[in-house]
C-alpha cells in the first residue's frame, strides 16, 4: 500500500532547464504586476511612475481621511462578513446534503448549485437588479449581501464537499456506538475534523463577496457604494495613487487570506487522509 | 499483569446475545438471510466467511449501524433491534479502528465515559486502568497518528472496554498488522477477554486466527449460516464440502456407492456410512496429513486402509514434507508428511504405501456430509 | 470504580434525527435560497426577453442586429484567442510545477494562487499602471532604444489580451498541475526503463495523462472568457465591446428587454457549452486545486 511516488524526470536535463526557464518567464508575468502596485502606493507625487521618484504615504493617508472610501471599506467589510456567515452555513448543510444523501435528480441539482460559478457575472448582476428593482430593495447591504452570496456558496460547497469525501465515516459509528447522540456527534468529531474545510470555504465566501464588482455596480445605491465599486468609479476618472494605496491593502489581504487558506485546506486534506 | 482487578473490570461482564430469524434486505437482495446465533455469556464467538458472506452486516447490526429488515436481536434477554445505536452499550472495534484523530489517546478512551457523563476522577481512572490492560501506559497524551499499528489497535480496544460493556464486537481487528503482530495481538485479546469475561463477536475472514481464538466459529456464506460449531468439529467433522474446504485441505475423490456399503477410492474400496444408498454418487474425503506414508510392501497395521502409490512430486516446506502422489488408476493424493530425523525422505517416482484409518474419511452426498 | 458503576449504565435511548437518516434533506435549504434568489431573478430576466406582446421581439431584434453580431464575434475571437494563449503558457508551467522539486513546487504555487486570491479590479489597474503612455512598459522599451515616442498600448485590444490572459492563467494552470500531480511517478520510472528519454516521455505519459486537467482549463478559462466585463472595458478601446458590455449598456440605455435578449443569448450559448462538455468539466478540480 505504498503511495505512488511523484512525477520525477531524471533524463532531459537542458529540456528541464529550458522548461524552468519559461515557467519563471509565465511566474514573473503572473507576480510582477501585482506587487509592482505597492511602491506605487508609496510615490510622493500624483504621477503613476515606476519607480517612483519620492516617497510619502499622501496616498495612504488620503484614503483614510476620505468619507466615501472609509463608508465604501466598511460596507463591503459588513457585507462580505454576511455572506461568510450566510454562504458557510447553507453551503456546509448542503455539502453534507449532496455527499451524504441520496436523491432523485442528485447531478442536476449538484449542477445548480454550482451554476453560479460559470454563469456569467452580468447576468445574475441585471438579473438581481431587476429583481430587486421590482422589490425596491437596491442599495439595501443585505440584499447585496443575499446576492453575493448566491455566487459565493459554490466555494463553500465544493471545498466543505471536499473534505466530506474524505471523511471517514466509521468515526462517526464509533462515536454512536460510544454512546455519542447524532447532535454530540456532529459537535464533537465531525466538526471538528471538517473544520478546515468549512472554514477554508467560508475564506473563499469572504473574498469572493469582498472582491465583487459587477453585481455590486447594479444593485448598489449612488454614494454608498462598495469598496470595489468605488474603485471602479475612481479608476474611470481620476486615475491617482489612492487606488494603488487600496489595492495594495487588498494584496496583503489576499496574500494573508491565500496563506490561511492554503494552511487550512493542507490541514483538511491531512484529516481527510 | 495477571493478578485479578479489582471491582466491576475483575468481575465478569458478558451477557448473552441471541439473533433470532434476523434478516437484511437491500431491495431484492438478501444480505442476511434468517439467521439465528445464540452466544453465551463470556463466549468467544468468531463469524467466518468471504466478503460477501454477510457477516459484517450481522454484526452492524447487532452494533445498530444497519436495521434488520426482520427478525429480532438480544443482549442480556433485553430487545435491542430497535433500540438507537448510541444506547446500545455494546463496546466495537472498527475495522482499521476509527480513532478520533483530532482527540488524544486519553481523550479517545475517556470519550464513552464522557458521553456516559463521568466524573473527572472517575474517568482518569478508568483510562489509566485500560491502558495498563492493554499495556500502553504513559502513552496517554499521544494523538493516534503519533502510535504504531499495534498500538492503535489496542487503544482501540481500551476504548470499546473502557465503558464496560457486557458485549464486545471486532470487525476485522487485525486485519492491517503483520503476521507476527497479529499472533501477538490475538493471545492478547484472548487473555483480556478471559479475564474481563466478556462476550466477543469477531468477525473475520481468517481461518486461522478463527480457530486459534474462537470457543465457536460460525461459518457463513451468501448470507447464510452453514455450521456454528467449536473449532476442532469444524475442522473434523465440516457439515459440508465448503466448510471442509474453508479449513485446511481435503484430498476428494469421487466415487459411486457399491451395493456392498463401499466404494472405490481409487483402486482401493473404502467402507461408507450406512446413510449412503448404494448407486449413490458420493464425495469420499481424507486430509492430507491423515495419511501415513510407508515404503512399498510395509505391512498394515490393524483396520488401516493400504493404498499403494507412486510419489509423483516431494516438496520441502519447513515442518512437513508434501508429496504429490499417484494411484494406481491415476487419482491424484496430496499427503503431509511430519518431519522426524529417523525417516529419509521418498524421492520422486519411488513406490510406496499409503495408509489412514478408515475413521479419518468423510463422505459427503450433494456437497453435505453424511455420517 | 464502584463510583463509576452508575454512569456506567446505559446511555438514555435516543432516536437519530431526520437530518441523519435522511442527509438529503439538508441540501433544502441552499436550494430554496437559491431558487428565489438566483433561479427566480434570472428566469424573470429571461422572460422579460420575450417583449411586452409575448412574440420574442427583443430576440429577433438581438440575432438580427449588426452590432451585437459584430460583438458576439469579438467575443468569440477573444476567448479562443485568450484560451490559446493560456494553455501554451500555463502548460510549461503546471509540467515544471509538478516536476519540480516541493520547495521550489510550493513556490510556484503561490505565485499562481497569490494573483488568483486577488481581485480582478486590482489586476486589472495594474496592468492600467504598466501599460500607460508613461507606464513601465513604454518607459523600458524606450530605455532599450526600440522606439522613440511612447506607443499607444492601453485601451487597445492587445492591452484586453494581456489582461485577460493574466486573471485566466491560474484556472488553466490549476487543473492541469492537479491532474500531473495525480499521475503515478512509477509510470516514468517505467518509460524510461524501456528506454524513454525525456521527450517521449513528455509525449507518451504525461501529456496524455494531464488531457483531462486540459480540457477542463480551456473548458472554465473558455467560459469565463465569454462572460468577460471588467477587464475589457477598463484596459480595451471602442472596439473591444464585449458581450457583457454590451448588455450593460443597453441596461444603462434603459432598454431593458433587449439586454435581456443578449443576455438570453449568452446564457444559452454558455449553457450550451457547458452540457456540451460537462463530463470533461469538474469544477472540483478546478477549485480544489489549491489543496
Amino acid at each position: 500500500m505504498s503511495a505512488a511516488p511523484p512525477l520525477v524526470m531524471s533524463s532531459g536535463r537542458a529540456g528541464r532547464a529550458l522548461l524552468g526557464l519559461l515557467a519563471l518567464a509565465v511566474v514573473v508575468f503572473l507576480v510582477f504586476p501585482v506587487f509592482v502596485i505597492i511602491p506605487i502606493s508609496f510615490s510622493g507625487s500624483s504621477f503613476l511612475t515606476f519607480p517612483p521618484e519620492s516617497l510619502s504615504l499622501q496616498w495612504y493617508e488620503k484614503f483614510l481621511s476620505r468619507a466615501d472610501w472609509l463608508e465604501a471599506t466598511w460596507l463591503s467589510l459588513w457585507v462580505a462578513a454576511l455572506v461568510t456567515v450566510l454562504a458557510t452555513v447553507l453551503g456546509t448543510a448542503a455539502a453534507f446534503g449532496v455527499v451524504r444523501g441520496r436523491f432523485p435528480g442528485q447531478k442536476l441539482v449538484v449542477a445548480f448549485l454550482l451554476s453560479p460559478l460559470i454563469v456569467p457575472g452580468i447576468i445574475v448582476a441585471i438579473a438581481v437588479y431587476f429583481f430587486y428593482a421590482r422589490l425596491g430593495i437596491v442599495g439595501s447591504p443585505v440584499a447585496i449581501a443575499v446576492a453575493h452570496t448566491a455566487l459565493a456558496v459554490p466555494f463553500v460547497v465544493v471545498n466543505v464537499s471536499a473534505v466530506l469525501h474524505g471523511f471517514d465515516t466509521r468515526l462517526e459509528q464509533a462515536a454512536q456506538n460510544l454512546g455519542a447522540g447524532t447532535w454530540t456527534t456532529f459537535r464533537l468529531v465531525t466538526f471538528p475534523l471538517i473544520r478546515p474545510g468549512v472554514f477554508a470555504g467560508g475564506l473563499f465566501a469572504f473574498i469572493t463577496s469582498f472582491d465583487e464588482l459587477i453585481v455590486a455596480l447594479f444593485i448598489t445605491a449612488p454614494g454608498h457604494v462598495t469598496l470595489p465599486a468605488r474603485m471602479w468609479e475612481s479608476m474611470r476618472n481620476e486615475i491617482d495613487p489612492t487606488i494603488a494605496a487600496v489595492s495594495t491593502l487588498e494584496i496583503v489581504l489576499s496574500v494573508a487570506l491565500f496563506f490561511v487558506a492554503g494552511r487550512l485546506q493542507a490541514r483538511a486534506a491531512e484529516r481527510g487522509a | 499483569m495477571t493478578e485479578p482487578t479489582p471491582g466491576p473490570l475483575g468481575a465478569p461482564l458478558g451477557a448473552a446475545v441471541q439473533f433470532d430469524q434476523v434478516s437484511k434486505r437491500y431491495g431484492d437482495a438478501l444480505a442476511v438471510d434468517r439467521v439465528d446465533i445464540d452466544v453465551a455469556a463470556g463466549e468467544f464467538l468468531t463469524l467466518l466467511g468471504a466478503s460477501g458472506s454477510g457477516k459484517t452486516t450481522t454484526l452492524m447490526m447487532l452494533a445498530g449501524f444497519q436495521m434488520p429488515s426482520s427478525g429480532e436481536i438480544r443482549v442480556g434477554g433485553r430487545q435491542i433491534t430497535h433500540v438507537a445505536p448510541a444506547a446500545r452499550n455494546v463496546g466495537m472495534v472498527f475495522q482499521s479502528y476509527a480513532l478520533f484523530p483530532h482527540m488524544t489517546v486519553a481523550e479517545n478512551i475517556a470519550f464513552p465515559l464522557r458521553m456516559r457523563k463521568a466524573t473527572a476522577a472517575a474517568k482518569g481512572e478508568a483510562v489509566a486502568r485500560v491502558l495498563s490492560i492493554v499495556g500502553l501506559e504513559g502513552l496517554g497524551g499521544r494523538y493516534p497518528r503519533q502510535l504504531s499499528g499495534g498500538q492503535q489497535q489496542r487503544v482501540a480496544l481500551a476504548r470499546a472496554i473502557v465503558f464496560e460493556p457486557p458485549v464486545l464486537l471486532m470487525d476485522e481487528p487485525l486485519g492491517a498488522l503483520d503476521k507476527h503482530l497479529r499472533a501477538h495481538l490475538q493471545t492478547e485479546i484472548k487473555r483480556i477477554q478471559a479475564r474481563l469475561g466478556l462476550t466477543v463477536l469477531y468477525v473475520t475472514h481468517d481461518q486461522e486466527e478463527a480457530l486459534t481464538m474462537s470457543d465457536r466459529i460460525c461459518i457463513m456464506r451468501d448470507g447464510r449460516i452453514l455450521q456454528t460449531d467449536s473449532p476442532e468439529t469444524l475442522y473434523d467433522r465440516p457439515a459440508d464440502t465448503y466448510v471442509a474446504g474453508f479449513f485446511g485441505e481435503s484430498n476428494i475423490v469421487a466415487a459411486r456407492a457399491e451395493g456392498d456399503g463401499r466404494a472405490l477410492f481409487g483402486p482401493t474400496p473404502v467402507p461408507l456410512p450406512r446413510a449412503v444408498r448404494a448407486g449413490e454418487a458420493v464425495e469420499c474425503a481424507i486430509r492430507p496429513e491423515r495419511i501415513s506414508l510407508a515404503p512399498a510392501g510395509a505391512p498394515a497395521f490393524g483396520e488401516a486402509l493400504a493404498v499403494p502409490a507412486t510419489v509423483t512430486a516431494s516438496t520441502f516446506v519447513g515442518d512437513y514434507r508434501r508429496y504429490e502422489l499417484a494411484l494406481p488408476d491415476g487419482t491424484a493424493l496430496s499427503v503431509r508428511h511430519p518431519l522426524r530425523e529417523t525417516q529419509a525422505g521418498f524421492a520422486p517416482g519411488e513406490a510406496v504405501t499409503a495408509s489412514w484409518a478408515p475413521g479419518a474419511m468423510r463422505f459427503f452426498v450433494d456437497g453435505r456430509a453424511v455420517a | 470504580m464502584s463510583a463509576l458503576a452508575e454512569p456506567m449504565a446505559a446511555a438514555p435511548p435516543r432516536r437519530a434525527g431526520a437530518a441523519w437518516r435522511k442527509p438529503g434533506l439538508l441540501v433544502l435549504p441552499l436550494l430554496a435560497f437559491l431558487a428565489v434568489f438566483y433561479l427566480v431573478p434570472v428566469l424573470m430576466m429571461l422572460s422579460r426577453a420575450s417583449g411586452p406582446a409575448l412574440d420574442f421581439a427583443p430576440v429577433q431584434a438581438a440575432l438580427t442586429s449588426g452590432v451585437a453580431a459584430q460583438v458576439f464575434w469579438i467575443t468569440l475571437k477573444v476567448a479562443v484567442i485568450t484560451t490559446l494563449a493560456t494553455l501554451v503558457l500555463g502548460y510549461p508551467l503546471a509540467l515544471f510545477t509538478a516536476i519540480a522539486p516541493p520547495w521550489l513546487s510550493r513556490l510556484l504555487l503561490a505565485a499562481v494562487m497569490i494573483p488568483f486570491w486577488s481581485s480582478i479590479l486590482v489586476r486589472s489597474y495594474a496592468w492600467m499602471v504598466l501599460l500607460g503612455r508613461q507606464g513601465m512598459v513604454n518607459e523600458a522599451l524606450i530605455g532599450l532604444g526600440l522606439i522613440e515616442t511612447p506607443m499607444r498600448l492601453l485601451n487597445t485590444s492587445f492591452a484586453v489580451y494581456v489582461g485577460m490572459i493574466h486573471i485566466l492563467l491560474p484556472f488553466m494552470v490549476l487543473p492541469i498541475y492537479a491532474t500531473m500531480k495525480g499521475i503515478d511517478g512509477r509510470l516514468v520510472w517505467a518509460a524510461e526503463n524501456l528506454g524513454a528519454g525525456a521527450l517521449s516521455v513528455l509525449r507518451f505519459v504525461i501529456l496524455p495523462l494531464s488531457l483531462p486537467g486540459v480540457f477542463a482549463g480551456v473548458l472554465v478559462v473558455f467560459i469565463l472568457c465569454l462572460g468577460f466585463y471588467v477587464t475589457p472595458a477598463l484596459l480595451g478601446g471602442p472596439g473591444d465591446l464585449m458581450a457583457s458590455m454590451l448588455i450593460a449598456q443597453e441596461v444603462d440605455l434603459y432598454n431593458w428587454d433587449l439586454a435581456s435578449a443578449y443576455a438570453a443569448v449568452l446564457l444559452v450559448v454558455t449553457l450550451l457549452i457547458v452540457a456540451a462538455f460537462s463530463r470533461l468539466l469538474s469544477l472540483d478540480r478546478v477549485m480544489g486545486a489549491g489543496r
